[in-house]
Formats: structure tokens, sequence, C-alpha cells
């Protein structure tokens, strides 16, 4: 094992962080087609936060991503 | 992310070959070198936007033609968006925001042409942008409520011994934008280019050597072609996105809720 190979396997390592942001992403999605299957007259009122709550939770993901991205081609 | 993918290995596997910035072809050694690829799908990126609308609109008149609905129904996503978002109050903010979604909306679209670059593949062009709209949100801020608009770092409602916790976590969170702005829309498109990359050449590269891999062949075509399709949403979803955080950023730089 040379500490090439740790670092792949850290940058590897570091991607879990988008579990939690899929089960984040999940939820949102989730909880907005319930909310349109009972009233799907407010779909278009939803619709601009849906995207805002989808960019901030996929945040997380893009900051796990970019320890991935640090491990790889910073250090 | 260049130097993984040097002239020393251009397999048929060099995924990241396709992002490299190089002088147009027969540019390489004349001073006009620096028109690189990058450059010039930017400049026709702006050129397609500029030469679209005018010819939309040369004929305007007050019961619009086919062309002129096209620019109408454009203009009304813009409004509609930042009516949504700004209020009346943000009106003045619609050329702005239009501009940068068409731009990113038109790059991402020119990206997916064969043999051609996506401009916004590349951190330095989204990192520009990104930071200038975070530059631009407290420009808009401080211009308009004076000092008192740094008031967002301390929300109201919030109990005295934990106001410089929230403060200090509200303070990062807000130096945090312009990086997860300028990340959200590089490692999509990034991401996305490379996952066709990799199906594509498995698609035309698993060669007809046996009957399985003439198998796989055919199996994956269909696969590359929705994940094409996918790449198209993702290009109007990023480029929505990316317009639709600058607005809720600029929400509030125009009315601080404190």
């Amino acid at each position: 094992m040379t500490p090439e190979m740790f670092k792949y396997i850290g940058a590897g390592l570091a991607t879990f962080g988008f579990v939690g942001s899929g089960i984040g992403l999940g939820t949102i999605f989730g909880n907005y087609f319930l909310a349109v299957s009972r009233n799907p007259a407010s779909a278009p009122k939803f619709q601009t936060w849906l995207f805002v709550g989808f960019a901030l939770v996929e945040a997380f993901g893009i900051f796990a991503l970019l320890i991935a991205l640090m491990i790889m081609f910073v250090i | 992310m260049a130097e993984k993918s040097g002239d020393g290995e251009k397999s048929a596997f060099d995924l990241m070959h396709q992002f490299d910035i190089t002088p147009l072809a027969g540019l390489e050694n004349t001073p006009l070198a620096f028109v690189t690829n990058s450059a010039f799908f930017m400049v026709l990126t702006v050129a397609v936007i500029a030469v679209l609308m005018v010819v939309l609109t040369l004929s305007a008149k007050v019961v619009p033609g086919r062309g002129q609905t096209i620019s109408e129904i454009i203009f009304d996503f813009g409004f509609g968006m930042v009516d949504d978002i700004l209020g009346k109050k943000g009106r003045s903010f619609v050329t702005f925001l239009l501009s940068v979604f068409l731009f990113v909306f038109v790059a991402n679209i020119l990206g997916m042409m064969p043999y051609s670059f996506t401009v916004f593949s590349h951190i330095s062009l989204t990192a520009f942008m990104a930071v200038v709209i975070f530059m631009m949100v407290i420009y808009v801020g401080v211009s308009r409520h004076g000092l008192k608009w740094f008031g967002i770092f301390a929300p109201a409602g919030v109990p005295g011994w934990l106001l410089p916790l929230i403060v200090v976590i509200e303070i990062i969170s807000f130096f945090m934008r312009p990086l997860t702005h300028s990340l959200r829309l590089f490692a999509n498109l990034t991401a996305g280019h490379i996952v066709l990359k990799v199906i594509g050449t498995f698609a035309a590269g698993a060669g007809a050597t046996s009957l399985l891999t003439i198998l796989g062949g055919l199996f994956l075509t269909p696969v590359l072609f929705a994940l094409s399709a996918l790449e198209y949403l993702v290009a109007y979803l990023q480029a929505y996105i990316f317009t639709l955080l600058a607005a809720v950023y600029l929400a509030e730089a125009i009315e601080p809720h404190h």
C-alpha cells in the first residue's frame, strides 16, 4: 500500500457525503409530490421553492464532492 | 484536472481530454493563440442569443407573430421568476437575471453538441459569475439599507445566549454561498459529460470482437440516447437553478428579514 492508494480510498470515502444529500432530495421531492397530489392547484406555488430547497440540500453533497476533489487534485 | 489528461496518456478512455482548453485549430503558433475553444464558445453563445433575439423581434407588432411570441415567452419566464422571488421591487433586476439565465442555458445547450466545448465545465468561469453575483448582493444590500443591512447575520427571535453562535454560523454560510453556487453548475456539467463519455466509449469501443460485446454495444446505444436527453434536462435545470439562487440571494439584499 503506497500513500497514493490511500489518497484514492479517501476520495472514494469522501463521496459518502452524497448519501445524506440523496436522502434529503428524496424527502423534498417526495413531499412535493405528496402535497401536489393532494392539492394539484398548489403546484405552481411550490415549484419555485422546490428548486430552492433542492439547491440548498444539494449544497451539502457538493461539499463532499469538494473534499473528494481536494484529496485527489490539491493535497 | 488538466494534468491528469496530459498528452502522454491519450487512450480511448481519456475522460478529461474533452475539457482541455486549447487554441482553436490553426491558430496554435500565431499571435491569435489567445482565441481558445472556451473563448470561442463564449462569444458564440452571446452571438446566438443576440442574433436570435434581434431576428425574433425584427417586426414587433401589438398582435405578436410567431417569432415575437417565442421572445415574449422568454421574457414572461424571466418576469415570472423575478416576480415570484423578488416581488415588484425587483423588476430592475429582470434584465440581469434573464441575461445570466440565457447565457448559461445557451452555453450548456451548445456544449451538448458533438465536438463542441462546454464552457461551464470549468470552475474558473462559474466561480467568476458566482463571485460577481455575491459582490453585487453585498453592494445592493449596503446601498439600499446602509450598514443596517448586516443585521441579516442576526435573525430575529433568537434567544440572546444563542446569538453569538448563530451569528458565526450565519456569517460562515453567507461566505460559503459563492462556493456552492459555482460548484453546483461546474460539478453537474462535468459529471454529466464524463458519464456520457464513459457510456459512449463503451458503446462505440466495445468493438465487434465477440457476440457478447456486439450485444453490449446494441444495449448501450439506447442508454446513451436516454442519458443525452437527461443531459439536456440538466442543462436547463442547472441554468434555472443558478439564476434562481442569484434571485434568492438578491431578494435578501432588497428586503432583508430581521
